[in-house]
């Protein structure tokens, strides 16, 4: 559909617009007066609606809904310089939609080199257009992600050169981006670490990772020890086309891993220390109670000679001294030892009936002195308790002695062992003058002793309990009292069982 | 007492290798005493005993090297530990097994002691 202008147009009219309509581009050729006189099969395909009468209207009201002609057109622009003009430009369809489009405008000039008509051609860029914002958009994301990273992070290409650099890097090296571009990265290397610098390239490009430390170079050619990680960025078909060098920075975490180092040096020599120093002072206080016990039981028992009345006597309360000594001095060590964690305990599976046995054995004189019976209840169910035997021995002979030492004449004490919840429960329980409420979780602490009106052989220095609590801890157990004022005190605690 | 049974007692302080002698004494042994390891393996030497009650911490030569010791010159010698450090029973088991002939823990009671050896060397 064509328009022919009288004028002089030498070619065949179909020809011509058959030729037009090959083309992909919108094509409209415009007189003098912007009336459109033809146009193409796809000017017309992008005319979304359809126009009623397209030869003969004005271009700004076809193509642009314009009521008046457009400004700035290169139509215009080819009417006047008589030039070819070409550019892109948006342009708002109304409905708060753009579109993007590649516009050109050739002049058609007469006889006399007058433009006579413009042939406006143009491409819908819009995707294209999108598109390419799109990919500026998520250029300045990404740089904008690069940048907050804190470490640095360098792009490179298959052969090491670097074509991007975050801020991190900047700030890391020491060089700005626009100094490092289409620098090879063995830059920041040593010129010794060639071979590693090759090896990791290849592992990288190999693997699609390498991960290890290095030493690097800033610009200002101090080195400093890294972390380095390098990853590829692949295409569609796995194959490696960029490299991301990540580099952290472990200046700070070597320094505190060496002052670390010092410090647990430090600690193994004061530790050691103190190991010789419980050794020494145990085998101080040890060592000459050995011939004091030992001696003074060897005479008392006249293993040596015969004695008076009086001698004996005396050596009897020397020898009860001596061994109230040894008892004490144990203690004190074995607090010490405790409280600096220094214990070292010897787990066994160890029988409970025969340890209360032991204990109640050694404590009869006592029991008899005091006119108290003692009851012991073992349930057949309870096993042997997981335990260091000697230190078990000392908790339940202190509470055996403790329930003596507060129970008056003629009074009951009763040793119990049951299986409870997974542990095996001990119970020493007396008739005695009892704990006050308040005083209940006291009597665990050191020092403290709970002011009883016995005027018994006092003789604890109020440390036992406070072992007792601190062994029965370490083995895993809990203890506790349960008491009433003038009635009497049951003191218990657990042990775990092999099961 | 006839033919009383031979103890050597080693241990470098005085006091309890002293207080070890007059307690063993008293019941009849017949106790020498020595301080250190190399003491020990010369007198065993020149002279037979019924038992060596060892001690474990002595500077030089501990009782473990002593005992090895004593194992490789006079294998059929009895040897027992006399000593402040508490084994658990299961090392205690294994060093029976080794061939050591006792483990006895200071501070002793002299009773505990006393019949300990006297098993020890009586067969």
């Amino acid at each position: 559909m064509c328009w022919v202008p009288r004028e002089e147009i030498t070619l065949e009219r179909e020809f011509l617009q058959s030729v037009l309509d090959g083309i992909e581009e919108s094509i409209v050729v415009i007189d003098r007066d912007y009336n459109i006189v033809c146009y193409n099969n796809a000017f017309n395909s992008w005319l979304k609606r359809p126009k009623k009468k397209i030869i003969g209207e004005q271009c700004y009201a076809v193509i642009h809904d314009q009521p008046v002609r457009c400004s700035p057109c290169i139509v215009r622009e080819t009417f006047r310089t008589g030039q070819f003009f070409e550019t892109s430009h948006s342009h708002d369809m109304g409905n708060g939609k753009k579109v993007y489009h590649e516009t050109k405008s050739y002049p058609i000039k007469d006889a006399s080199n007058e433009v006579k008509y413009a042939i406006y051609m143009f491409k819908d860029i819009t995707e294209r257009a999108l598109i390419e914002e799109k990919v500026r958009e998520l250029n300045k994301f990404k740089k904008k992600i690069l940048d907050s990273a804190g470490v640095s992070i360098n792009i490179l290409d298959k052969s090491g050169n670097i074509m991007n650099s975050n801020r991190g890097a900047e700030e890391l090296f020491g060089y700005t981006e626009d100094e490092v571009r289409d620098e090879s990265h063995s830059i920041f290397y040593r010129k010794e670490d060639g071979d590693l610098l090759a090896k990791s390239m290849q592992e990288v490009l190999e693997r699609g990772k390498f991960e290890g430390e290095v030493t690097l170079i800033k610009k200002n050619e101090t080195e400093f020890p890294a972390r380095l990680t390098l990853t590829t960025v692949e295409n569609d078909s796995r194959e490696p086309v960029a490299i991301i060098e990540i580099v952290d920075d472990l200046t700070q975490l070597k320094k505190a891993e060496r002052i670390i180092q010092q410090q647990l040096e430090h600690l193994k020599e004061i530790d050691s220390m103190k190991e010789e120093y419980f050794y020494s002072t145990s085998h101080e206080f040890k060592t000459p109670l050995t011939s004091i016990v030992g001696l003074t039981r060897m005479l008392l028992d006249e293993k040596v000679g015969k004695l008076n009345d009086k001698q004996h006597e005396a050596l009897e309360l020397v020898y009860c001294d001596s061994k109230r000594l040894r008892g004490a001095v144990q203690r004190i060590l074995d607090i010490a030892r405790i409280d600096s964690g220094k214990m070292v305990y010897n787990i066994e599976n160890v029988d409970l009936n025969r340890v209360f046995d032991e204990i109640i054995g050694g404590l009869n004189v006592l029991l008899e002195s005091k006119s108290l019976t003692i009851t012991k209840e073992v349930g057949g169910d309870v096993p042997t308790v997981l335990a260091d035997k000697e230190r078990l021995y000392m908790v339940i002979d202190n509470l055996m002695s403790n329930s003596i030492k507060f129970t008056p004449q003629g009074g009951k004490i009763t040793i119990t062992a049951s299986k409870e919840d997974g542990n095996v429960l001990v119970q020493v329980s007396d008739t005695g003058v009892g704990i006050p409420e308040e005083d209940k979780e006291r009597v665990f602490e050191k020092y403290y002793q709970v002011k009883s009106g016995s005027r018994d052989n006092a003789g604890g220095s109020g440390l036992g309990l406070v072992i007792c609590r601190k062994i029965i801890e370490d083995l895993k157990g809990k203890i506790w009292v349960e008491s009433k004022l003038g009635e009497g005190s049951t003191f218990k605690f657990t042990l775990p069982y092999k099961s | 007492m006839a033919n009383p049974k031979r103890i050597l007692v080693v241990d470098d302080e005085l006091s309890v290798a002293k207080t070890v002698k007059f307690i063993l004494d008293a019941e009849g042994f017949e106790t020498q005493i020595v301080f250190s390891g190399e003491e020990s393996l010369k007198k065993l030497e020149k002279e037979k005993f019924d038992l060596v009650l060892l001690d474990i911490m002595m500077p030089k030569m501990n009782g473990w090297q002593v005992f090895e010791e004593i194992q490789k010159r006079h294998p059929k010698q009895a040897v027992a530990f006399l000593t402040v450090i508490k084994y658990s029973d299961a090392v205690r088991e294994k060093l029976e097994k080794e061939g050591l002939a006792g483990y006895i823990n200071k501070p002793f009671d002299n009773d505990d002691l006393i019949s300990r050896v006297k098993s020890i060397t009586s067969d």
